[in-house]
């Protein structure tokens, strides 16, 4: 499947090539925390591979910079590289003994319960959310992320999951009536 | 609309992956009736609530 790139994007590869530093802070602004919370979901936890590979990821762009060939978007191009480069973190702890990890993983805050009456601010708004989120099951949660965060498009996502544009709608409604449904009873409506 | 095609249009909207004949769809759609609006201020709090990369 290919995509045609967008004026803005390719604008973004231009200034890149150049070697400006600005486009490169913009783009690791722009992507790393999608980036990172996709890696998440395809590297076990609790350890940093996840970390590493979004990091390497971002090293390799700039060192490649003026060599860069982007067919698509470049935020397929983005969650595609992380995908290949977490598959291959995979197969090498496969043949790497594991570590143990010394602490316990830190498990996420419990959402707060909400009287009925109390509005939900944003930050709290947030945080329910976060919660809710994770509670989605692993391939609806990574749909609506990919979506979300990433802003790929369905096409993209399909691509990039190998899973039909179909699948693709019937999690991103499954994740919003759920989610949607969830926030409305808390707010009390 | 049925509700799965209104909630994908809403998100693809924040998204800003619609073109503008969706866009004039999904206007009149919000405009039917209160409870459209407020699926769609619904789904609009929670497609920007954090975290968001930007």
């Amino acid at each position: 499947m290919t995509f045609t790139i967008s004026s803005s994007d390719k604008h973004f590869l231009e200034a890149l090539a150049l070697s400006n530093e600005a486009s490169f802070d913009a783009l690791f602004t722009r992507y790393y925390g999608g980036l990172l919370r996709y890696a998440k979901t395809l590297l076990p936890y609790p350890t940093d591979a996840a970390e590493d590979v979004v990091a390497d990821l971002f090293c390799a762009v700039w060192n490649t910079r003026t060599q860069l060939t982007v067919q698509g978007s470049l935020a397929s191009y983005l969650y595609a590289a992380v995908k290949h480069r977490s598959y291959d973190n995979l197969r090498q702890q496969r043949r790497a003994p594991r570590e143990m990890p010394d602490d316990l993983p830190l498990t996420q805050p419990e959402a707060s319960y909400l009287q009925p009456d109390q509005l939900l601010d944003y930050q709290e708004l947030s945080q329910h959310l976060l919660a809710l989120i994770e509670r989605l099951p692993e391939r609806t949660r990574q749909v609506f992320q990919l979506h979300r965060d990433g802003g790929l498009t369905y096409e993209e996502i399909a691509a990039l999951l190998d899973i039909s544009i179909n699948s693709i709608k019937t999690h991103m409604f499954r994740a919003l009536r759920f989610l949607k449904d969830a926030l409305s009873v808390s707010d009390g409506r | 609309l049925h509700p799965e095609e209104s909630y994908l249009l809403i998100t693809r909207y924040l998204a800003r992956q619609t073109s503008s004949d969706e866009n004039a769809q999904l206007a009149a759609w919000v405009a039917e009736s209160p409870e459209h609006e407020r699926t769609f201020e619904q789904l609009k709090a929670l497609w920007q609530a954090s975290p968001t990369p930007e």
